[in-house]
């Protein structure tokens, strides 16, 4: 993948790539974060890498035509890379009906009280529905998930996760390329 | 767990992970409450074997809510292990980067993490009671609060390179001179931050008549109150001396270097939380408790130095009176500062010398010990280091903002509970005004737990009539 010298081909894209890097794993989106806003430097597109999503982002999403999310996931197979379309959601957070893990306990009965997205951080979805709410946009967006090993406290990756980084970036550039994408599954 | 106590776990919209446990007594009325923090975070170790020049960005690393306030103390404490005077214009930079860390952090504890309540209701539908659900319901609250983030992290995004953990502040000043680009990108975004973070104000006090039983019961009580002060009888978030006044105004402390901060506060270890309390030495513990943060700040300085803050001030204090007492009454102080805070901005980048290029001071290790302390968002931030002669860090002492506010959460919370929780029916809304008083505090817990080292536990035994019949301990 060769760098542009010129011209904006990829004007209106947005990356915004999380995660903390003193969370072992976690860090697999700062990583490949920064790759990226090498690889994609003079196509136009903007790269941003956070610790984690906020929701002052909605305003950046706003101002983009498609926005590419990059993490770490805990529920796919360590090193492991997907891409699936992200949209705002239409429910309230925390709507589903499954008890909220954030219940009170007492005796008798028991007071339910719903998931809160915003006590430490907020998911894409999120990001997106506050850009649709607050600003009227409402950009194409995919996230692109590496499967994590661990997030344990410490500084640096583990090595599945490092050898999938290559296939995360190339990921992403795809992703910006083409649009919201369909789920895939491209073991690293 | 006791069939009688309540556990709210996680609470919700704060930074980090606690919980807190109400137990109530047979009549089923609270009997007491605790605030307990469940994550650790370790830094204090995690240092030591570091070098001095490394620390600035290692303790950035603390918090990704606040990190500037954490390298600006940790650069100050590597200034006095140096012994270094940083240049004029060095300081004034590292302000102006505090200062947009206020900006930033006030807005998100009060946009994101307060607001729904206020607006909503303590009361409203859990579901909804979030940002998504102000903007709902008030598109542009929300949208002034999500640009005044903005306005704070471009800043710092601009001064020190990246948005979140930026390396810029280092021991002597910060690593390059602003230019006059930089400036000029930020001067031109001040008119519209100011103008926001006045809007807000106005549409706080227009509503802050409705929350009076809030005021009334989220942390009213008398304590002490701590800050940094500049000579002038003006605020100083960077630099300046301790005051610790008390509820009436009366001054127990005056002009104390922060470098004898020990001479001053004590700290000390509860089995039931990961988070350190810390007193005033010479009222005792647990007497010496004490806030600090905007609520503080305000009853601690005479003016904060800009006209509109000013002015501000004095209707705050016309309103609540000198020394306002009520924990709630932090939402109010806190964007006050946000109006102080940009202004100040403004003030100091208007400043053609702003564009000095000297920054920095360069030196080795000329003392083995030095003391950094800085008004972060939630308070006094004090970095305390040890090192040897290579500059190889032995021991690291960190008193966190949030720590010298853990006896005032704590009583806050029982308080609350008191007031709003009654053991024959729970509801919901009860529960989220004891979690909504710890949001007055905009605790961070990230920053706060930093202690290693065994984690006391006491397992007290008692019968049934309560009395203690054994104690075992680690």
């Amino acid at each position: 993948m060769g760098r542009e010298t010129a011209g904006a081909r990829l004007r209106g894209v947005l990356v915004i790539a999380c995660g903390n890097t003193l969370r072992g794993d976690d860090g697999a989106g700062p990583e490949t974060g920064e790759l990226l806003a090498a690889e994609l430097e003079g196509t136009g597109a903007e790269v941003i890498v956070v610790d984690q999503l906020l929701p002052e982002l909605a305003l950046d999403a706003s101002r983009s035509a498609r926005v590419v999310f990059v993490d770490a996931a805990a529920d796919l197979p360590p090193g492991s890379v997907s891409v699936r379309p992200v949209n705002p959601g239409k429910d309230a957070p925390g709507d589903g009906g499954a008890e909220s893990p954030n219940s009170a306990s007492r005796v008798p009965g028991a007071a339910r009280r719903s998931l809160d997205p915003f006590s430490h951080g907020i998911g894409p979805e999120d990001v997106l529905r506050l850009a649709r709410d607050l600003y009227a946009a409402e950009p194409d967006a995919v996230l692109v998930s590496v499967g994590a090993e661990s997030f344990e406290p410490g500084d640096g990756l583990s090595a599945t996760v490092r050898r999938a980084i290559p296939a995360a970036v190339r990921a992403a550039v795809r992703a910006a390329e083409e649009g919201a994408g369909t789920a895939s599954r491209d073991d690293a | 767990m006791a069939d009688n106590t309540i556990v709210i776990e996680p609470v919700t919209r704060i930074e980090g992970h606690a919980k807190i446990t109400i137990q109530l007594d047979e009549a089923g009325k609270v009997a007491d409450a605790h605030f307990h923090v469940t994550q650790f975070r370790g830094f204090e170790r995690i240092s030591q074997g570091r070098m001095l020049h490394e620390m600035p960005s290692l303790m950035a690393r603390i918090c990704g809510i606040c990190p500037v306030s954490h390298m600006v103390a940790s650069a100050k404490a590597c200034d006095e292990i140096l012994g270094v005077t940083v240049p004029p214009v060095g300081v004034l930079l590292r302000r102006v980067l505090n200062l947009a860390q206020i900006v930033q952090s006030h807005s998100l504890s009060f946009f994101y993490l307060s607001s729904p309540d206020l607006l909503l209701g303590f009361e409203s539908d859990p579901a909804l009671r979030n940002l998504v659900g102000v903007a709902q319901q008030a598109p542009e609250l929300a949208r002034d609060g999500v640009a005044l983030r903005r306005f704070g992290q471009r800043i710092i995004e601009r001064l020190g390179g990246k948005r979140v953990h930026p390396a810029w502040v280092v021991p002597g000043g910060v690593s390059r001179p602003l230019d006059a680009e930089q400036r000029a990108s930020i001067l031109e975004e001040i008119p519209d931050a100011r103008a926001r973070a006045h809007r807000t104000l106005e549409w706080f006090k227009a509503n802050v008549a409705t929350w009076a039983d809030e005021a009334a019961h989220l942390g009213e009580f008398p304590s002490l109150h701590m800050g940094l002060v500049h000579e002038s009888g003006n605020a100083a978030y960077s630099d300046g001396l301790l005051r610790v006044v008390d509820g009436n105004g009366w001054v127990l402390a005056d002009g104390v270097d922060p470098r004898n901060y020990w001479d001053y506060l004590g700290e000390t270890v509860e089995p039931w939380s990961y988070l350190k309390s810390t007193y005033f030495k010479p009222l005792g513990y647990p007497a010496g408790i004490y806030r600090v943060g905007p609520l503080a700040r305000l009853n601690v300085v005479e003016r904060l130095g800009t006209p509109a803050a000013d002015a501000e001030l004095a209707e705050y204090r016309e309103r609540l009176g000198r020394y306002p007492s009520s924990s709630f009454h932090y939402h109010y102080a806190r964007l006050i500062e946000i109006v102080h805070c940009i202004d100040m901005i403004d003030e100091i980048l208007s400043d053609p010398d702003i564009l000095n290029p000297h920054v920095r001071a360069r030196a080795q290790v000329n003392r083995n010990e030095g003391v950094g302390v800085s008004e972060a968002p939630r308070g006094v931030l004090i970095h305390h280091y040890r090192v040897d002669d290579d500059g190889v860090v032995q021991w690291v002492n960190l008193v966190i903002a949030t720590g010298h506010n853990n006896l005032a959460m704590n009583r806050s919370v029982l308080q609350t509970a008191r007031h709003y929780v009654h053991g024959a029916e729970v509801k919901e809304g009860m529960l989220n005004r004891v979690e909504a008083v710890i949001r007055c505090y905009d605790p961070c817990l990230s920053c706060s737990t930093h202690a290693v080292g065994q984690m006391p536990l006491t397992v007290d035994i008692r019968d049934a009539e309560g009395a203690l019949i054994r104690q075992v301990s680690r």
